[in-house]
């Protein structure tokens, strides 16, 4: 039994009156795709935002590689290795397609506001560049480095998230509905994305509503409805759980 | 870029050529213009990168001013010592003023720093025993140079021309570096930047740190120009006006800074002749840069092409045709 490299537990999260997330919990493993489902509104959002570090929980514990960063800046939560990305697409509008990675890579620039004054950041400059366009070129969208990001179609503005999370150089990505808007072909071309990125040791906790795409490619499967997990297992189990199915479709009316 | 090469070359040229034969009061204008060019880029940094509103840099202007005039009338330090003296003070005020940028922004942080710089210039007039109140601080010398008296303003203006060059290649390599990076990505989407591992508070306290010892840089600039100080020329007109200068030449560009700066400072006495209409004019200008150029003045010239390029490809149905099939 190995230690899960994203261990949840009794997670709570209250917005005045009403609980997003009710003691949530959920572990997951190293080196898998792990996909997190439900119904609109069950609490996925609001799980990612919470282990992120975007919204502080109420209570409860979020250790990433044995460390617990419950209630920690985003920035910390990101170099202690999580990445995200948002369903609502948040790139840096302005800013070109290849900026936008280059702020993934921030964190690991190793040079400061010292050496862009003392001009020593040249060599420096030119490695980050190389390595942004390599996960351009992962993502397909090497060609459009100089773009800006916010004038990209809205497919290709999916994927520059990604790439943009991946340039943090993350242990666990969390993808917010990376499919939403996407017709079948686009979908395949982010599934085979995704098992690439998996196969090079990075962890995916995908929250996902195209339940086909997450049944074929997620390892094990977590579902949350009204804030509380109501299952928990491989695809086969998730699809003959009695509890899912009535989250999802409602309980079957007993006709006298 | 390179587009605008020759109009900036043209624009350094005169710089440095027509000054001396200006006359006495058009110098002035102009070193004041130079002044002011460092002051607006100051805003420039944390404004128009950063996204955070600062009306309060007449607040950074006094206390660079006013560090330097008094080290040097009362204590006897020279420039070079004074100089650097306000720097470093007017810096450590920006870093207490970047701790409340942290929690506000927009209309909030414009009425902090409202607030920051009316403190400033009440401490000026108040605190008699430091500053002399509004008697002010007179007979401040000259920075001392060797070889070149800096008495004479033609001298004066090319010594502010050199400190502005400085100032400009320091924010071109601020805004290419990885921390204006942050930094722009901070004003397009804060949450976003910290979930890539950007820490936004130390990115918007060192700007406003590196903002205010620019602001204060100028301020000593200005006192060893104008030789005498008193409260009166750090009011939150001045904050305005370097606000005005920073919207009118382009917010977000460096050379927008230096354009706006002219403009805003000469402009109004080329019109101060039509006496009564000159407010009228001065203001239907402004707003028509507002309206017709957001980007500011400096954005004249590619709004311009945009224009002309739309019209050829309207006056050319080949163009429009290859379009819409494509």
């Amino acid at each position: 039994m190995t230690t899960p490299l994203l261990h949840v537990a009794d997670l709570t999260k209250n917005f005045g009156g009403l609980t997003a997330l009710a003691g949530v919990h959920i572990e997951v493993r190293s080196g898998t795709i792990h996909g997190l489902i439900g119904p609109n509104g069950s609490g996925k959002s609001t799980f990612i935002n919470t282990v992120t570090g975007v919204i502080p929980p109420n209570s409860g514990q979020i250790v990433i590689d044995g460390r617990n960063v419950a209630g920690l800046r985003p920035n910390i939560v990101n170099a202690a290795g999580i990445a995200r990305t948002f369903q609502n697409l948040r790139l840096f509008k302005a800013m070109s397609v290849l900026d936008n990675v280059l702020i993934g890579e921030h964190r690991h620039m190793g040079y400061g506001l010292g050496s862009a004054l003392t001009m020593r950041n040249g060599e420096a400059e030119r490695h980050v560049k190389d390595v942004a366009m390599g996960l351009l070129a992962d993502v397909g969208l090497a060609h459009r480095a100089e773009a800006i990001s916010g004038s990209l179609p809205y497919g290709e503005q999916r994927l520059l998230e990604i790439a943009r999370a991946l340039a943090t150089q993350p242990k666990l990505l969390m993808l917010d509905e990376p499919l939403a808007g996407m017709n079948p072909t686009e979908m395949d071309r982010v599934v085979a994305i995704l098992r690439r990125i998996v196969a090079r040791g990075v962890t995916i906790l995908l929250v996902e509503h195209a339940v086909r795409v997450v049944m074929s490619v997620c390892d094990r499967i977590s579902v949350l409805n009204f804030g509380r997990n109501i299952a928990e297992g491989s695809p086969q189990e998730i699809q003959g759980n009695e509890d899912v199915v009535v989250a999802y479709l409602g309980r079957r009316r007993h006709v006298a | 870029m390179s587009r605008h090469h020759p109009f900036y070359l043209a624009a350094i040229l005169a710089a440095i050529v027509i000054p001396p034969f200006l006359s006495d009061y058009s110098l002035h204008l102009v070193i004041m213009v130079v002044i002011f060019a460092i002051l607006t880029l100051s805003l420039n940094l944390i404004s128009g990168y950063g996204g955070l509103i600062s009306l309060g840099h007449a607040g950074f202007f006094l206390i660079g001013s006013y560090t330097s005039a008094l080290l040097s009338v009362y204590q006897g330090w020279p420039f070079w010592l004074s100089m650097p003296t306000a720097i470093l003070l007017t810096a450590t005020s920006g870093l207490l003023l970047g701790f409340p940028a942290l929690r506000w922004t927009g209309h909030f942080l414009a009425v902090i720093t409202i607030a920051f710089g009316s403190i400033a210039q009440l401490l000026s007039v108040n605190w008699v025993f430091l500053t002399n109140g509004i008697d002010g601080v007179s007979s401040i010398p000259r920075p001392p140079l060797p070889g070149i008296s800096l008495t004479s303003n033609v001298n004066y203006y090319y010594f502010v021309l050199i400190c502005l060059a400085f100032i400009v290649y320091l924010m071109m390599r601020l805004v290419a570096s990885g921390f204006g990076r942050a930094l722009r990505a901070i004003k397009d989407d804060e949450t976003a930047a910290a979930c890539m591992g950007i820490d936004v508070a130390v990115t918007k306290v060192s700007a406003f740190v590196i903002s205010a010892a620019i602001a204060g840089f100028a301020g000593a600039l200005y006192a060893h120009y104008i030789r005498f100080l008193n409260p009166d020329s750090f009011s939150l007109d001045v904050s305005i006006r370097i606000f005005m200068m920073m919207i009118i030449g382009g917010t977000g560009s460096i050379a927008g800074s230096i354009l706006g700066s002219f403009v805003v400072y000469v402009l109004p006495e080329v019109l101060r002749p039509l006496q009564d209409y000159y407010y009228l004019i001065w203001g239907v200008i402004v707003i028509l840069v507002m309206l017709f150029l957001p980007g500011g003045l400096i954005s004249l010239g590619s709004v311009l092409r945009a224009k002309m390029a739309a019209r050829r490809d309207k006056l050319d149905p080949q163009v429009g045709s290859t379009e819409t099939l494509s």
